[in-house]
């Protein structure tokens, strides 16, 4: 006799991420309207935003419009996802491409935990491994660069890691917590991820 | 046309600032930014239309501007000869990038393009309490990073492959100049 | 923008690439809807006036999917035709092109070959493309002709692909990959 089904394999499948990138402990997802206002919350946290460049106030409903689908129908200059972590099941970040440009083909790769309990635990280096893969394999990118402020040390260590290279620094580009720091800046092309990749 | 229909903004030497995006020249700035040799280092790489300046134009712009234009004068033909502004402001940072374009052919290699950026520089130290000033360009586009160091800006960084130019990918360079640096400087240019 | 001084995006010998011109817009309706034109242009329906108009005003898009221009014969001073590419996929860096001499009296002069390689140039050299894409139906040969004569090469043929004149025709899927076009150059 067929055994009865048990109550939770009939429950309806709850969908909460839809991986676009798997990785071994976080996945690339796109972003959720349901989670905007925790998107909000990263984007205004006092510790996160001051390397994020985000020096001012950002409401639910500006963020909301980021992300909602724009009724261009052609190709973004960004890409966006968010950060999930397999195991603990939530949001912890969001990364992707902006300034896309389709003909030079490059673009600025960003990429953020908003969670601090998960910093420094190398999920940002994987969550970056997935998104330059991404970048060059399927996006067919010619170069991807990064700017990053000089005080950031955590960001631009990881970016080396992932075989970033320094093309140089701009000095007293921006104005953080009350005096000019210099910004560098990384590239990587992709004959030099052709190399590290094999 | 005249200046005082609009007004000089900033009066230089040989040339005059007006302020930029005037309708009523809008076929002029189509014919510079479609023009293939003027184009060639622009970056104008799709072909714009009367209603794309309309529309630019026309844009309601709110909030403080990222981006401020003039029309290049030349004060003894009494004609608009090209145009040139500050792009991506950023007036926390106070800085800004320099554009300029020179769009009409006779009117070129004749330091009337420094000068012009001169005069915008000035502006930008001087008015708009700017801090740090640059300009970027192909490494392939000679005349602009030569304008560059006459201006007494330096190359602080070179973009390897970033652009794709006449079939193949070419370098960007990066020049700057900041207010203390400029105060030098302006005592010769100006 | 007087009818003798055009706005010159890419300029040839005899004929130059222009932007779209909304002064000129019942000129591309007559193309349009002209049947011994339009015969080839897979489009049986009527095109208004207000459609032209509508394609050309500016739109906010993100990279555009589309990039038309029109040919404008440099001696004569007037619109003769428009071509362009279209279906532009950003990734791949594949596009499909197209082209009509809207003016039957400038045909069989080579403005449609000389276009061409004009917007071929474009393509390439600026745009970054990889691969060209013309699908062009086998009774217009004067159309198949041009494609050749630029280098491009027969790909593949898709049997009874469009409906011309009360027949089932086929289609030639012509292409031409930057490489081969780069090797052609020099």
């Amino acid at each position: 006799m067929k055994e009865k089904l048990s109550s939770e394999e009939t429950k309806p499948k709850e969908y909460i991420a839809y991986p676009f990138i798997e990785g071994e402990n976080v996945e690339l997802c796109p972003t959720n309207l349901d989670h905007v206002k925790l998107y909000t919350k990263w984007v205004n946290d006092s510790k996160a935003r001051i390397y994020a460049r985000n020096n001012r106030p950002h409401t639910v409903e500006d963020i909301t419009k980021w992300y909602e689908p724009s009724e261009s129908r052609g190709l973004s200059k960004y890409v966006t996802f968010e950060i999930w972590h397999k195991k603990d099941k939530i949001p912890i970040g969001t990364c992707g491409y902006g300034r896309i440009n389709w003909i030079d083909r490059n673009a600025n790769i960003f990429m953020s935990i908003g969670v601090p309990e998960y910093w420094n635990k190398n999920l940002g280096t994987e969550a970056s491994r997935l998104l330059i893969d991404y970048g060059f394999k399927e996006l067919n990118f010619h170069k991807i660069y990064a700017g990053i402020f000089e005080p950031n040390i955590g960001s631009w260590s990881v970016a080396e890691k992932d075989g970033f290279i320094l093309e140089g620094v701009q000095k007293k580009s921006i104005f953080i917590n009350g005096e000019y720091v210099d910004a560098r800046s990384y590239r990587m092309l992709k004959k030099d991820w052709l190399k590290n990749h094999h | 046309m005249e200046p005082e229909e609009v007004g000089t903004f900033i009066s230089g030497k040989n040339v005059d600032l007006l302020p930029g995006d005037n309708l009523e020249h809008i076929n002029l700035y189509a014919k510079w930014d479609n023009d293939q040799e003027t184009r060639h280092y622009a970056r104008n790489i799709f072909p714009t239309t009367l209603e794309d300046y309309k529309k630019w134009i026309e844009e309601e712009k709110t909030g403080t501007p990222s981006q401020l234009n003039f029309e290049i004068y030349h004060k003894g033909d009494k004609k608009i000869i090209g145009y040139v502004g500050f792009n991506h402001i950023n007036w926390s940072d106070r800085n800004a990038n320099i554009g300029m374009v020179i769009g009409e052919p006779e009117y070129r290699n004749k330091d009337l393009g420094t000068e012009a950026a001169a005069l915008i520089i000035e502006y930008g130290f001087n008015e708009l309490n700017m801090f740090k000033i640059g300009c970027g360009m192909f490494e392939v586009n000679v005349g602009s990073w030569k304008v560059a160091e006459k201006l007494g800006m330096q190359r602080e960084m070179i973009y390897k492959e970033q652009a794709w130019v006449d079939g193949k990918y070419v370098d960007d360079y990066k020049y700057c100049i900041f207010l203390d640096e400029w105060k030098e400087k302006r005592k010769k240019l100006l | 923008m007087t009818e003798d001084k055009p706005i010159v995006f890419i300029r040839g010998e005899n004929v130059s690439l222009v932007p779209l011109n909304m002064n000129h817009v019942e000129q591309y309706t007559a193309w349009q809807n002209d049947v011994r034109v339009r015969v080839y242009d897979r489009n049986a329906e009527p095109i208004t006036v207000e459609r032209i108009k509508k394609y050309i005003e500016p739109k906010d898009e993100g990279a555009k999917k589309e990039i038309t221009m029109e040919i404008w014969h440099n001696k004569d001073k007037k619109a003769i035709g428009s071509c362009g590419f279209f279906n532009i996929r950003w990734f791949e860096r594949i596009c499909f092109m197209g082209l009509k001499i809207g003016e039957p009296e400038y045909w069989r002069q080579a403005h449609a070959t000389e276009a061409t390689s004009l917007l071929i140039d474009y393509g390439f050299k600026e745009l970054n493309f990889y691969k060209i894409y013309a699908y062009i139906f086998t009774p217009n040969v004067a159309s198949w002709k041009c494609a050749e004569k630029n280098g491009l090469t027969r790909e593949a043929v898709l049997k009874k692909d469009i409906y011309i004149n009360g027949k089932y025709e086929d289609t030639f899927v012509y292409s031409l990959l930057k490489e081969d076009w780069f090797k052609k150059r020099k």
